[in-house]
């Protein structure tokens, strides 16, 4: 371990002083109940999700686990290029053959500038806000940011009723060296305060919602 | 440093003021953004907290006065917990040392001494300690790529929003800047404007060495910053570089993720009325073994800046605030003076209480009010900001209190005393009051206009006398018609008769 700089502990030590400087006003955080939106035994959280999803601009196919592939195939036709970034090894040759004589090699880290579409699998997903959690474990960073295209697999089963859900049950899905919660395509309006979609990240996001 | 945002002190508000509200154009540009934006807000939260928006506000209010008053805990978790993921902290006293601790992480990585680039996402911190052309000084080309941002770069501008930063920038001149800057050719299409720039920085992240950034939450629990865009940019400029530096205020700090959720929920809505900004990132260290793409360093350099000082004094709470811009878009007085009136980063009510604490608590104790004189008084005391505020920071009470204090150093103007020891006079003499607002009233009715409205009378003055006269430089003065509120209550008994109101 490296060692820690003199300038880190003399932050700490005026920090200390500074936090005495004035009375404790709240010693203990409170209950979070009012944060949730979207009770834990809520029915049917894959079509909340899917609404919500849509409701931010992404676009949602709900396939049965059969037609997945046809779903890839349809939405990846007459597409460039393509890269594969799923943790999944099953869904990852899926969406390979799907993606076919398009595929990009995935061997190194430049090729996504060059793709036009990144699919990838989720960690989870969160019905109340209609969005899609996804970790750099185990994923080529950024297949879900930099291609002009993502179109994202998600299994029902990894619904999450609310974003409190991802931090009180699902820890695992923020260990990891970088996490990202996305709701709708890249978006800008810093001019004049019109909506202009891809403007960094994907303009397109295409959830495939299997079961 | 940009003028605009580092102006010579003491600094004077008045002209840039006087300028602003004559600017048509600035006046519809931010008069209709700052309105819709306000009222989207209490469209979604209304929709989606309905009577639970006070208690949330309460929970984040809350949550993060918590953090504040167990900082020294909770960075201490943070540090060892960032340093166990294999990032590297780093502490600066002032923003020239946040500036010099990145110069030589940059100077570490070019032994060779070429030239080296740098992509950067959009940071206010880094806009308070200069970072920008600290690195330009430095040889390393920097690119902002957050598009308002980079059009302000381009353009030698400053930002005058904490969320849209090019509020007061129209199309136009976007568009001939692009002609000036990229070669582009002329186009008023905000679509095609956005492409244009998209197209023009894909390369540079590519070939960037550094990515820079600032944070909006930093959790000592997972030793982990989370940054939000809408556009994607922080995660393509943390994605490609091998280095990624993270400038972060120490206020940014909660306990972690567990108290996550009520601050992502009102930082968008409050913002720009969206459920949660598109991207919210997490940076937890470098990449790991056998991880594909991602920074090899991360730094995290934790600013002071003052905020120690604003920390250990009576207006700790200024430093709950998330940097939403909700006080900046509900304010009637940012509506009409825009960003640069407020002469620093931090415009609008929030940058009235913070930009004269933040210079008082980095050892100007005297000059801190002193030089921003004016800020203060920059406000009508309406409370619309504390109302919009995610996490109740009572501005007004602040503004209040500031003012107080430039009273006790004579720094308020002589006319100020003079009308409150005038209208202290009148108000301990009933009868002279009466007088008074009776004489006001016929004047007012002498001199202004008058016009027959569907629901009674409706009149106003064009430039009042005297002491008013300020008043009308900009607007008219509305002149009560009608019974008074004396007279009204005073025949109260004959005008309900009937049945009362």
């Amino acid at each position: 371990m490296t060692a820690r700089s003199p300038a880190v502990d003399a932050l700490l030590a005026r920090v200390r002083a500074a936090v005495r400087a004035q009375p404790v006003t709240v010693a203990q955080v409170p209950a979070h109940t009012v944060v949730r939106r979207v009770a834990r035994d809520q029915g049917d959280l894959p079509s909340l999700f899917a609404a919500k999803a849509q409701s931010v601009g992404m676009r949602v196919t709900r396939v049965a686990d059969g037609e997945l592939d046809a779903a890839l195939a349809k939405l990846l036709d007459s597409r460039g290029k393509t890269v594969v970034a799923t943790r999944d090894a099953s869904l990852a040759a899926r969406a390979n053959a799907a993606a076919g004589a398009r595929l990009a090699p995935n061997d190194n880290d430049d090729i996504l500038f060059d793709c036009e579409v990144g699919i990838t699998d989720v960690d989870c997903v969160i019905a109340e806000s209609g969005s899609l959690v996804i970790s750099t474990n185990g994923r080529i960073r950024n297949a879900w940011i930099t291609p002009p295209i993502h179109i994202a697999i998600v299994r029902a089963s990894q619904v999450l009723p609310d974003l409190v859900d991802l931090f009180e049950s699902r820890a695992d899905a923020l260990d990891a060296a970088s996490t990202t919660i996305i709701t709708g395509p890249s978006k800008t309006a810093d001019i004049e305060g019109v909506l202009v979609t891809g403007v960094h990240g994907p303009a397109a996001v295409e959830i495939v919602l299997v079961g | 440093m940009n003028e605009l945002i580092a102006p010579k002190l003491p600094f004077d508000m008045k002209p840039r003021a006087r300028e602003a509200v004559r600017d048509l154009k600035l006046q519809q540009f931010v008069g209709n953004a700052t309105h819709l934006k306000d009222t989207q807000r209490g469209g979604i939260f209304g929709r989606d907290f309905g009577p639970d928006y006070d208690d949330l506000r309460t929970v984040a209010r809350d949550t993060k006065q918590y953090a504040l008053d167990h900082l020294d805990e909770l960075l201490e978790r943070f540090i060892e917990n960032a340093e166990k993921s294999g990032a590297k902290v780093h502490a600066a006293t002032t923003g020239r040392e946040a500036c010099e601790i990145a110069l030589e992480i940059a100077r570490a990585h070019n032994a060779q001494g070429r030239a080296m680039s740098c992509v950067k996402s959009k940071s206010m911190v880094t806009e308070e300690i200069g970072l920008l052309p600290a690195f330009e000084a430095a040889g390393i080309t920097t690119l902002e790529t957050d598009l308002g941002e980079f059009i302000l770069q381009i353009d030698g501008d400053a930002p005058s929003h904490i969320v849209t930063p090019m509020i007061h920038k129209d199309r136009v001149a976007t568009a001939k800047s692009f002609v000036r800057e990229l070669g582009a050719r002329y186009t008023e299409d905000p679509t095609e404007l956005t492409m244009i720039a998209r197209e023009h920085m894909r390369g540079l992240y590519r070939a960037a060495d550094i990515g820079v950034s600032g944070a909006n939450f930093l959790l000592a629990d997972e030793g982990a910053a989370v940054i939000c865009t809408n556009e994607g940019n922080f995660d393509l400029s943390v994605g490609g570089p091998p280095v990624h530096i993270v400038f972060v205020g120490i206020e940014k700090l909660i306990r972690g993720a567990r108290d996550l959720a009520p601050f992502l929920k009102l930082l968008a809505r409050s913002g720009t009325a969206q459920p949660l900004t598109v991207y919210t990132s997490f940076v937890r260290g470098p990449r790991r073994a056998g991880e594909h793409g991602g920074p090899k360093e991360v730094h995290f350099v934790l600013v002071d800046a003052g905020r120690v000082g604003v920390l250990a004094s009576e207006k700790r709470d200024l430093l709950r605030c998330i940097r939403c811009g909700a006080c900046l878009n509900a304010c009637p007085v940012y509506r009409k003076v825009g960003g640069h009136s407020y002469g620093s980063m931090y415009a609008g009510p929030i940058g009235a209480v913070l930009t004269p604490e933040l210079e008082r608590a980095q050892g100007n104790a005297d000059a801190g009010l002193a030089n921003y004189a004016d800020l203060p008084r920059a406000s009508s005391l309406c409370g619309a900001c504390y109302e919009a505020c995610p996490v109740k920071i009572d501005i007004p009470k602040f503004l209040m209190h500031d003012r107080a204090r430039l009273r006790e150093r004579g720094l308020s103007p002589k006319s100020e005393g003079h009308t409150l020891k005038l209208w202290r006079w009148l108000a301990e003499r009933p009868v002279m009051f009466r007088l008074a607002i009776r004489a006001v009233r016929l004047h007012a009715r002498m001199l202004g206009q008058r016009e027959k409205t569907a629901d009674g009378e409706r009149g106003w003055l064009k430039s009042a006398p005297g002491p008013g006269a300020g008043w009308t430089q900009s607007r008219d003065l509305g002149i009560a018609t009608g019974e008074s509120f004396r007279d009204w209550f005073a025949n109260r008994e004959n005008n309900t008769s009937g049945g009362g109101r």
